[in-house]
């Protein structure tokens, strides 16, 4: 089938005529879904190179399951998002030094006045929210990424993760919580004034 | 909106892109799974007959059973010769009893008379 008309075509029927041998299926998939690996993988591991093996493993596992997928009952992209936190949770517990990395780390700010200055203070603030988010307990910083980058409803979360809602909005308030107490020692270095409110 | 929804905002916008390279070996990866998926089994469903077969433990004993059947009819209709003889030895259809000696030179009697 040509790539055009898999455009408007949902992600589980593409990995239906992905199993069936439709060779333009598989690209259209990867385009859709890779970046969502990658993009979930590098924040919750803090690692590009560690992140594209996941991702590439993830989309490894989906190519597997596509030929027993079931339409309907599952979003492929929600399975991923699962998969990834799966592997993610892995490669933490076998790493076992997130501890090392905290607060602390985050590189000195700069000028903001000076616009390529500003650049660098755009980045230095994710730099500092990435570090904060590295500090939170796996499951808050899990949801916390769910929720407020990639812009998942609970429900949804509640899915990917294998808990209830209330489980899901309890971790998301705390882990919010966590990240404003962790960043408001930061305010003045990031370029935010007294009266903002991290 | 809170400065950390603020950063959320940017964090959203400036997530990493794969790379070419990344691109390749995933797309190598559904080539190979792809290539290698098995052909699919035809679905055979169960027929009639081989649902009534099961109840009696199969095709197999559903034949034995009708083959001993017909056995029975042709014997029955044909009457071979000299079976008829032999259902009579078999089965005591006459009035007379035959009787057969296994031991002609034994006397019973004369055993308890102590001769």
């Amino acid at each position: 089938m040509a790539r055009d008309t898999l455009a408007d075509v949902e992600d589980g029927a593409l990995l239906v005529l992905y199993a069936n041998g439709d060779p333009m299926a598989a690209r259209q998939l990867m385009d859709r879904l890779l970046p969502v690996a990658l993009r979930y993988a590098a924040r919750l591991l803090a690692d590009r190179a560690e992140a594209e093996d996941v991702a590439q493993e993830a989309m490894l596992r989906l190519w597997r399951v596509a030929a027993h997928w079931r339409q309907g009952e599952a979003q492929p992209k929600t399975w991923l998002y699962r998969v990834v936190t799966n592997l993610c949770t892995d490669r933490m517990r076998a790493r076992k030094s997130r501890a090392a990395a905290c607060i602390d780390d985050v590189p000195e700010p700069v000028d903001p006045r000076d616009s390529v200055a500003g650049r660098m203070m755009d980045s230095t603030r994710l730099d500092a929210l990435n570090t904060a988010l590295q500090c939170l307990p796996e499951r808050q910083r899990q949801a916390i990424i769910l929720r407020h980058i990639e812009g998942m409803t609970n429900p949804e979360i509640a899915e990917v993760l294998h808990i209830g809602v209330e489980a899901v909005e309890s971790l998301t308030a705390r882990g919010k919580r966590a990240l404003q107490a962790l960043l408001s020692g930061q305010k003045d270095a990031l370029g935010y004034g007294d009266e903002d409110e991290i | 909106m809170t400065d950390l929804d603020d950063l959320f905002e940017q964090s959203r916008a400036a997530g990493p892109q794969p790379s070419a390279a990344l691109m390749a070996r995933v797309m190598a990866d559904a080539e190979q799974v792809q290539k290698a998926k098995p052909a699919p089994v035809p679905v055979v469903r169960a027929g009639l007959f081989d649902r009534f077969a099961a109840l009696f433990g199969g095709g197999g004993a559903i034949a034995c059973g009708m083959m001993a059947g017909v056995a029975g009819l042709t014997l029955g209709y044909v009457q071979p010769e000299g079976l008829a003889s032999l259902s009579d030895l078999l089965v005591d259809t006459s009035t007379s009893s035959l009787s057969v000696e296994f031991m002609p030179g034994y006397d019973s009697l004369a055993l308890e008379e102590g001769l």
